[in-house]
């Protein structure tokens, strides 16, 4: 400011060069200087003072700017803890969403396993409750055969029956859950009836059914005893039915010496009473120690046959042998002997065969026996092909048709039979694994069975 | 000197200017920024709102769950415990049927000594009970 007024001082000092309109130029120079500086100076000062305003806005502007930096300073910092704690949370969120599915998984398996384990209990309360009936049943049998109660006797095992073979378990075949050795089963009409060995109820026990799984306890099918015989060791007994006559063949002991023969008795009815009116045995080779196990069966042309076994003696083994009965099978037919079918050759035998049972399917004869000790459980069932009722025989295999399996322990005494739909059964006692031997019980089972072209297969 | 001072001041003044239009570009940034931050802010809140209630009920579904679990695992035990029982009594009342046939198949041969020899030794087997 003092440098224009300094200027504006000196200006009318300047000389007039040319002298225009009244005025000399160096006047009018002079005074369009001082305007020129007037504009400029206010030009100057208008800009110096747009210059302190714009300042001042600036000023102005930056406070909010710093106020809003400091705000989304804070804000960016809450945003980043927030972002933090939700992140940190989510973790937590998700560790227990993984805790918790663990946790169903796990409530899921403990309650499987848990409706599993109850499931198992229940069976087991009706195991338990099962067991009690039978054993109870079974008490009832004991208590009544010690008062020579025979019908008590038939009534406490007809009616534990059902109830013991619920608790032994009928899937290996078990059809009376009870002492009933060297079974033999005879079809009659929409009937079947199996004869055993003596035991709880009578010299020859016989049981019947009208569907091969209800069995009821009839008693003792032949209640008496000729003369000539011992009682209390009726084996193996099995019945042949010609028209209308039933036969029973069975093993007894010559009381005199004990020597074990075969006798027979007739009935009118397949569960008898039989009677055996004979004088004396219809089979004993004194020679070879007895015979024993008869098993009467027909032949192709209707001819009946009766096949045995006889001990062996002195070294000699024992066979297995056929002879031709007379028409009405009370007799050896006359003229004819004794022929051998089989001996022991096979080492799962251990030396001993007994037990024949003949059978003609499709046209084939096969051998069903048992072998080896009939108190272990090395005891089984063979096969082998004959080429008629009297033989030969031929063993067909290496290794027995049935042995001791799940279920079944020392399986002997086969029966083959039909039933009433034309289907094959094999009929055989057994012990329980874990009770063999005894006292204990060799238990009926039936199991299906089906020969083709003379090769027989047992089913499970 | 003059138009030296005036061009000066323009130059001020321009600058002046210029720093004016940036500071508030920068209060415009900075306020979209800020604007921008505070609806992440209010969606993170949110989020973690959510977050948190779900991590709460999925703690408390783990309290019930683990309750259940207890629960069911105790009763498997319970039930575990029934069943190693009864199999016992099974066990022992299989032995106790056992020894009853072997007892009725002596008396049946007529060895009545071997008979009461077989219920004395089943005798303990047969006082089995159910648990249930």
């Amino acid at each position: 400011m003092t440098t224009l007024q300094a200027t504006a001082t000196r200006a009318p000092e300047a000389p007039a060069a040319v002298e225009t309109g009244g005025r000399p130029p160096a006047r009018r120079y002079a005074t369009g200087h001082r305007v020129a500086l007037s504009l400029l100076a206010v030009v100057l000062a208008a800009t110096v003072g747009f210059d302190a305003a714009t300042r001042a806005d600036v000023h102005r502007t930056q406070i909010p700017l710093v106020a809003a930096d400091h705000r989304l300073d804070a804000a960016t910092a809450t945003l980043a803890s927030t972002v933090s704690a939700a992140v940190a949370t989510g973790h937590l969120r998700d560790q227990r969403r993984a805790s918790v599915a663990h946790a169903r998984s796990t409530i899921t398996a403990t309650e499987q396993q848990l409706g599993a384990t109850l499931q198992t209990s229940g069976l087991q309360a009706f195991g338990i409750a099962t067991l009690q009936d039978c054993i109870g049943g079974v008490n009832g049998a004991r208590s009544a055969e010690g008062s020579s109660d025979l019908p008590g006797t038939d009534s406490s095992l007809t009616g534990a029956s059902a109830v013991c073979l619920s608790s032994e378990g009928s899937s290996s075949g078990l059809a009376f859950p009870f002492d009933f050795p060297d079974p033999s089963v005879l079809s009659v009409g929409s009937r079947y009836y199996a004869f055993s060995t003596n035991s709880v109820t009578g010299n020859v026990q016989v049981i019947e059914s009208p569907d091969l799984v209800h069995w009821t306890a009839l008693g003792d099918a032949l209640p008496a005893l000729p003369g000539w015989a011992q009682p209390g060791r009726t084996w193996a007994p099995s019945v042949l039915q010609l028209g209308s006559a039933f036969v029973l063949f069975y093993t007894v002991d010559l009381a005199s010496n004990g020597v074990q023969c075969i006798s027979e008795a007739t009935a009118a009815q397949p569960q008898g009473p039989y009677v055996d009116a004979s004088g004396g045995p219809l089979v004993c080779q004194l020679a070879g120690d007895g015979s024993i196990d008869p098993s009467p069966f027909v032949g192709a042309d209707g001819t009946p046959y009766l096949a045995w076994m006889s001990y062996g003696t002195q070294g000699q083994p024992s066979t297995l042998w056929s002879q031709q009965l007379s028409p009405d099978g009370t007799a050896l037919a006359p003229g004819t002997a004794p022929t051998a079918l089989l001996r022991p050759s096979e080492s799962w035998q251990h030396g001993y065969i007994e037990g024949p049972d003949m059978v003609l399917s499709g046209g084939h004869y096969v051998l069903f026996y048992s072998a080896a000790d009939w108190r272990t459980s090395d005891y089984a069932i063979g096969s082998a092909a004959c080429a008629g009722p009297l033989g030969p025989c031929t063993q067909a295999s290496g290794q027995p048709v049935l042995a001791s399996q799940g279920g079944i322990a020392g399986p002997g005494g086969p029966s083959v039979f039909t039933d009433a739909s034309g289907n094959l059964w094999l009929a055989f006692h057994a012990w329980l694994p874990g009770y063999v031997g005894y006292p204990n019980s060799r238990m009926l089972f039936l199991r299906r069975i089906t020969i083709t072209d003379g090769v027989p297969r047992i089913g499970p | 000197m003059a138009t030296v001072l005036l061009v000066a001041a323009i130059v001020v003044g321009l600058d002046a200017r210029a720093s004016l239009r940036r500071t508030n570009d920068e209060l415009a940034s900075t306020r979209l920024a800020l604007h921008r931050t505070s609806a992440q802010l209010a969606s993170a809140r949110s989020h973690l709102a959510v977050v948190t209630a779900a991590s709460d009920l999925a703690g408390l579904t783990l309290v019930a769950e683990d309750h259940q679990l207890s629960s069911d695992q105790a009763a498997l035990d319970g039930a575990r415990s029934t069943v190693s029982t009864q199999g016992a009594d099974i066990t022992a009342l299989g032995r106790c049927l056992a020894g009853v046939e072997q007892s009725l198949n002596q008396t049946a041969a007529g060895d009545q000594a071997g008979a009461a020899a077989s219920l004395a030794n089943v005798a303990g087997d047969c006082s089995a009970r159910t648990a249930s």
